[in-house]
């Protein structure tokens, strides 16, 4: 890791109107290598609107965005990824019916000799010593992305980010759709992540899991941030007040 | 590659040896199923047809096979793409036809030489297709309805330069395309060995390169495969102008097959002989999977189809029947195929 002081993610002050409609109001966070931050809010917070605004796919109409310790203005996903943001999307963003080590290569393969021929040797040996490394058991980096459970291929998309993060990871609801078992697979993974240096931002409903895996929650009230806490020094019951505006 | 994450090697991975490389298969095999099932289907015919009929497997019956069906095959590349990538094109008929009948008239009219006459059809055709691509490509609406429009479209076009007529006194100078002497080398027709030509390099293409692998990407997910980078538009874009060029060209092959005249028939049910060609070889019709060869075997038993009903002596509209049974069957095998990976 390259990292010294400077935050993978600092956001600060960070809006976004949609024509009359505030989104987001001046938010500030920052995420610190080895960190898991959790985001947390009801529908229509604005959770998806600042995993956008931070991924690239949304610019902000204010504040500013900072990388590694340096500022940046994304005009697309691209760029983020350039930049080395990567994001796991709810919707996986997987292709079923291509083999493992070309969804996890997808947009960037590798190439050889001058007729710059894909060199699927070495990619499916790279995705086999990632996937072993964040321990996603599957059954080949060769088999088809169709054919993993979901929890599997969860774990491709997470392991997709890890390889081309260099620095944060962003998640959106990356457990929404699976079961008990395969959640508490791709949470190690999650924890696999973070051991090895990288911030984690997720955007979870699931405030069990909040408090199992992250070190701090910060949550969205109808785009305002109503406040961050470490979980070590919060309970549910604070943050749910957080998030309905109830006190209880 | 300096990967950034090989900083912490977590405990005792180390070198471990997994046999999954040795179980897995690099996909896409080369040769699938349908492939192979292809090419026993075709052998048969080939082998019925000639106990059957002993004039089938001398040249004057195998070269017009192979020339007739060289035409859809060169198209059926291109719609192949195009058909990969999720989308699909039924204006290629009328395509031929503008190419057709404005390389014809330009022959007549002027004299011009066998490449320039060549480019100006692959030109024609090109810009059809570029018309075809902007407008699903940007536009943003289904394929099919698209092409339908333009396939009227480009017929209009078409049957403007026809002016209800025929071109008349076409000159030879596409015989080298023919099926008669001079469009042969080495008793191969020259319009089959450009056909496998590009076929080859189309094939290459599709499966060596990251540029082809992105077409069955956008088939398979058009969605992910943009989060993940890849030009979805430009992609499309490339794949109708693609069948629009090799239509040009097919329809140099289409003037060299008839006599000095062309009428404005021509072309027509083109669209629907290349698709088929396309699903019987193995193609999805919704996406994302398919190959080059499986059209290439499709074209060709198609063509087989249609010269046995003919050399047989039976009614021409058998070979309907038995094209629409192949490609009843040839779906019906992709449908069974994606439901099985669904409840496996």
């Amino acid at each position: 890791m390259t990292t010294t002081t400077a935050a993978p993610l600092r956001l600060e002050g960070v809006s976004k109107h949609f024509g009359g409609v505030t989104a987001i109001q001046r938010f500030d966070l920052e995420v610190a290598p080895g960190e898991i931050v959790a985001l947390v809010g009801d529908n229509g917070a604005g959770k998806s609107t600042l995993v956008k605004i931070i991924s690239g796919l949304y610019q902000p109409s204010e504040g500013t965005i900072e990388i590694n310790g340096e500022q940046v203005t994304f005009r697309d996903a691209a760029d983020a990824r350039a930049k080395g943001v990567e994001v796991v999307y709810q919707d996986l963003a997987l292709v079923d019916l291509q083999p493992v080590y070309m969804n996890l290569f997808l947009g960037r393969e590798l190439r050889r000799g001058p007729l710059r021929v894909l060199d699927r040797k070495e990619m499916a040996r790279q995705t086999q010593q990632l996937v072993e490394d964040l321990d996603v058991r599957i059954p080949s980096a060769r088999a088809l992305l169709g054919d993993l459970s979901g929890g599997q291929r969860q774990g491709i998309a997470i392991a997709r980010a890890t390889h081309w993060a260099s620095g944060l990871v962003l998640m959106d609801e990356p457990t929404a759709a699976l079961g008990v078992a395969e959640t508490a697979k791709v949470e190690e993974v999650i924890l696999k992540l973070k051991s090895r240096g990288a911030a984690v931002l997720i955007v979870s409903h699931n405030l069990d899991q909040v408090f199992r895996i992250a070190d701090r929650v910060t949550v969205l009230r109808r785009g305002t941030q109503v406040g961050t806490r470490p979980t070590a020094g919060t309970d549910k019951n604070e943050v749910i007040g957080m998030i309905t505006g109830l006190s209880s | 590659m300096s990967a950034p994450t090989t900083a912490t090697p977590p405990g005792g991975v180390g070198e471990v040896v997994h046999d999954a490389p040795a179980r897995g298969r690099i996909l896409p095999r080369p040769v699938t199923g349908q492939e192979v099932v292809l090419v026993v289907v075709i052998a048969a015919l080939w082998l019925v047809l000639g106990l059957a009929t002993p004039a089938f497997f001398t040249s004057g019956s195998i070269i017009p096979l192979l020339v007739s069906m060289s035409p859809i095959a060169l198209i059926g590349v291109g719609m192949t793409i195009v058909i990969i990538t999720g989308g699909i094109d039924v204006s290629v008929g009328s395509i031929v036809m503008v190419s057709a009948v404005v390389t014809a008239q330009a022959l007549v009219d002027h004299g011009l030489s066998l490449p320039v006459a060549v480019l100006l059809s692959v030109l024609v055709g090109g810009v059809l297709g570029l018309v075809n691509g902007v407008l699903i490509a940007y536009g943003r609406v289904q394929a099919i309805i698209i092409t339908f429009g333009t396939l009227n479209l480009f017929k209009f076009v078409g049957l403007q330069f026809f002016g209800s007529s025929t071109v008349e006194g076409i000159p030879a100078t596409f015989a080298f395309f023919g099926r008669g002497e001079a469009g042969r080398t080495l008793g191969i027709p020259h319009s089959f060995l450009i056909m496998l030509v590009v076929a080859t390099a189309a094939w290459f293409y599709l499966r060596h390169t990251a540029g082809g692998r992105h077409f069955y990407a956008i088939g398979g997910d058009a969605v992910a495969a943009r989060l993940a980078g890849v030009a979805v538009r430009r992609r499309s874009l490339i794949a109708y102008v693609l069948t629009g060029l090799l239509s040009g060209l097919a329809a140099c092959f289409v003037i060299a097959q008839g006599t000095t005249s062309l009428a404005a028939s021509v072309g027509s049910g083109t669209e629907l002989a290349v698709i088929a060609a396309v699903v019987i070889g193995g193609t999805s019709i919704t996406g994302g999977r398919g190959s080059v060869l499986g059209t290439v075997l499709g074209a060709l038993l198609v063509q087989t189809v249609t010269t046995g009903v003919t050399q047989l002596g039976w009614q021409s509209q058998l070979s309907d029947l038995f094209v629409g049974l192949f490609i009843v069957v040839a779906v019906g095998a992709d449908l069974v195929r994606q439901r099985s990976r669904r409840t496996s």
